[in-house]
């Protein structure tokens, strides 16, 4: 799904250098989990691979469903179907939140040469997510994550992923500033996403949220690259080492 | 009368004879019922003089435009009222054309007094030439004793070609009252001037929600001057939407003169082309304990132009006063502008007031953020444009204006 070849990544504003070679695969149907230090550019790589005009990629490949994503803009990646759930999501007041995920949802669709959602299938979907995720129905008629707290955003994030359905999600800290029941409904719902044709990548500093959501791999991030890899065992082992001794073996 | 109401800081020149000779031309043949107040209004006008570009109050407009006096000025065209002909039957309200103050009050003296402490030569010009006054009093129960709100509605005249038509309403609660009043648009767009005078008194404990809706002109000057004055407890709530035209200016002026009035202030302007928009804002402060919170947003398009000049003024004594003034600007033109002048006036120890202003195009994150769910660029602009309006146009009752606010947001 996702392969991301000695990726050099530069700060748009004055080419510094973020990301230094990087190199990460993440097959069809699988959940990889990214951890790493502060300031390791994991968010930087998050939004690298959505394209954010604040970084610009100097050299490597990123191949998206066996797609060259690297040149196009966040509106063509995100309708080729990669999702990016903010750590610290934007406010809109006076954009609905239901409206904009309609919205979201409709050029999704148009995308994919479908029509747009229907009343009745986008409230059933509608329904279906906020049950999974226990949004109680004031999210309707509340403005995008305008007033919400930390943990409102964080649902508010998932409810979208698993709204547009997409073949990438990658999730920047879905589990920070979350007490453990939010925490359990988050991982409930990017559970629920899992299938066979979705991949996560999954950004993270803690080992609980991957009590919830076992990864297939696990990768450390620190100083712009890829330091180590493994399977789902590499987070005891950070528990035991933190990061300095995993860096020191690298 | 406060000297806060009396004072012009401003550089002015003197009212010219040209002025004073269409004034006194005017008087002999309209509605000499109101000779004494165009007199009075015609002296308070000379005494603060015609504002210049210099003006501090004028500092984002120039005034020169509304105040010329070449040939083809409106001294030089037909008298500035319009002809009876196209004067329509004045504002809807069913009450608002009596003459006479039901209770008792004498509107002559009363506009007279009014006319020689205005501050605002816009309004004090305008007065010169007003033919007409439309009282309303809003009483706190109906013919049957049952507390009512009131919902009015006030048509201003339609502009003439060529000429100043003036509106004048004035408005009073009762204590304890309640109504929501709305001011029609101005309509004609055609090459001339429409000025809407209105002035309120807020008896204690009553509640006004006035609202105002004015489409965009290609042609028209369109200005108004709001005076409001707040007895202890009263409420205002304050909605409107500009669309501008070539020359637009509002003058907003409150005095919260009894303890714990309140007034609150929401103003959209959505400017295209080479619209302007100019608001000019005086808050008084005269009372302990009361509180005022505005927030004016601009929406400038293309070459357009807006700006705020807003002030609050606490007196001594207005101690417990709450204040809160923001305006925001989107510029979403290579040549729109825009311009704020917060300022802050206080003359009471105890006081909590915070005032700022922003100015510049569409948060780069949260269009961002829009991008990232698929949004083609256009569209996350619109929707983006669409909810820093909206947020305004969500405060406005269920009315006209509201309809009005929506559809030239969306646009």
């Amino acid at each position: 799904m996702l392969r991301i070849q000695d990726l050099r990544a530069v700060l748009t504003e004055n080419g510094e250098e973020i990301l230094h070679g990087l190199s990460l695969e993440i097959p069809d149907g699988e959940v990889h989990a990214v951890m790493g230090p502060n300031g390791s550019g994991k968010s930087t790589l998050s939004k690298v691979l959505a394209g954010h005009p604040a970084y610009r990629v100097s050299s490597g490949s990123v191949l998206f469903d066996g797609r060259e994503i690297s040149e196009l803009g966040p509106t063509e990646r995100a309708r080729a179907g990669l999702f990016l759930s903010f750590q610290d999501p934007v406010e809109v007041p006076g954009l609905g939140n239901l409206d904009f995920a309609r919205m979201a949802l409709d050029a999704r669709r148009d995308a994919e040469g479908r029509a747009p959602v229907s009343d009745a299938e986008f409230s059933e979907a509608v329904d279906r997510a906020m049950r999974l995720l226990k949004m109680d129905d004031r999210y309707r008629s509340r403005d995008l994550n305008a007033g919400f707290s930390g943990g409102e955003k964080k649902r508010n994030e998932i409810f979208q992923m698993l709204l547009l359905s997409p073949k990438l999600a990658i999730l920047d800290e879905p589990d920070s500033g979350l007490d453990i029941d939010a925490l359990r409904v988050v991982a409930e719902g990017i559970n629920s996403a899992r299938s066979p044709e979705r991949s996560v990548l999954l950004i993270t500093h803690y080992r609980r949220l991957l009590d919830e959501v076992k990864p297939d791999a696990i990768h450390v991030l620190a100083g712009g690259r890829i330091v180590r890899s493994g399977g789902p065992e590499l987070a005891e082992e950070l528990e035991r080492s933190g990061y300095d001794g995993i860096e020191g073996k690298a | 009368m406060s000297e806060a109401r009396r004072t012009l800081p401003w550089n002015s020149r003197p009212v010219d004879e040209a002025l004073r000779e269409r004034a006194e031309a005017f008087d002999r043949l309209c509605a000499p019922d109101f000779a004494p107040v165009r007199r009075a209004a015609l002296e308070r006008l000379a005494e603060v003089g015609i504002p210049t570009a210099r003006n501090e109050a004028f500092t984002y407009m120039n005034p020169a435009p509304l105040f010329r006096a070449d040939a083809d000025s409106w001294y030089g065209a037909p008298l500035p009222s319009p002809p009876e002909e196209t004067v329509p039957a004045g504002p809807i309200c069913p009450h608002a054309m009596c003459v006479a103050r039901p209770d008792g009050g004498n509107l002559l003296e009363e506009e007279i007094l009014r006319a020689e402490r205005t501050t605002d030569p816009v309004e004090l010009y305008a007065l010169c030439f007003a033919d007409r006054f439309d009282w309303v009093r809003i009483p706190p129960r109906d013919e049957a004793g049952n507390p009512v709100v009131a919902r009015l509605a006030a048509r201003p005249r339609p502009v003439a070609e060529g000429r100043l038509s003036s509106s004048a309403l004035r408005l009073r609660l009762d204590e304890g009252s309640a109504a929501v009043v709305e001011i029609l648009p101005v309509e004609n767009d055609v090459d001339g001037w429409s000025h809407l005078s209105l002035a309120v008194e807020l008896g204690p404990r009553s509640r006004l929600t006035l609202v105002g809706a004015q489409p965009p002109m290609k042609r028209a000057a369109v200005t108004s001057s709001i005076c409001v004055e707040q007895a202890e407890g009263s409420l205002l709530e304050f909605r409107e939407f500009r669309g501008g035209s070539p020359l637009a200016r509002g003058h907003v002026e409150v005095h919260l003169d009894g303890e714990g009035a309140r007034c609150e202030l929401r103003s959209l302007s959505t400017l295209r082309d080479e619209a302007e928009q100019h608001h000019h804002v005086r808050i008084f402060h005269h009372a302990p304990r009361c509180e005022s919170d505005q927030l004016y947003r601009q929406i400038v398009f293309d070459g357009a132009s807006a700006s705020v000049d807003g002030s609050v003024q606490v007196d001594r004594g207005a101690d417990g006063t709450k204040s809160n003034q923001l305006i925001r600007s989107l510029l979403l033109g290579d040549k729109a502008s825009a311009a704020g002048k917060p300022q802050l006036l206080i003359f009471a120890d105890d006081v909590q007031c915070d005032h700022g202003a922003t100015h510049g195009s569409l948060d780069d994150e949260e269009l961002f953020y829009l991008l990232s769910r698929g949004f083609a660029p256009d569209r996350a602009r619109a929707a983006l444009v669409a909810g820093f309006a909206q947020e305004i146009v969500d405060l406005f009752p269920e009315c006209g204006a509201r309809k009005i606010a929506a559809q030239w947001t969306r646009q």
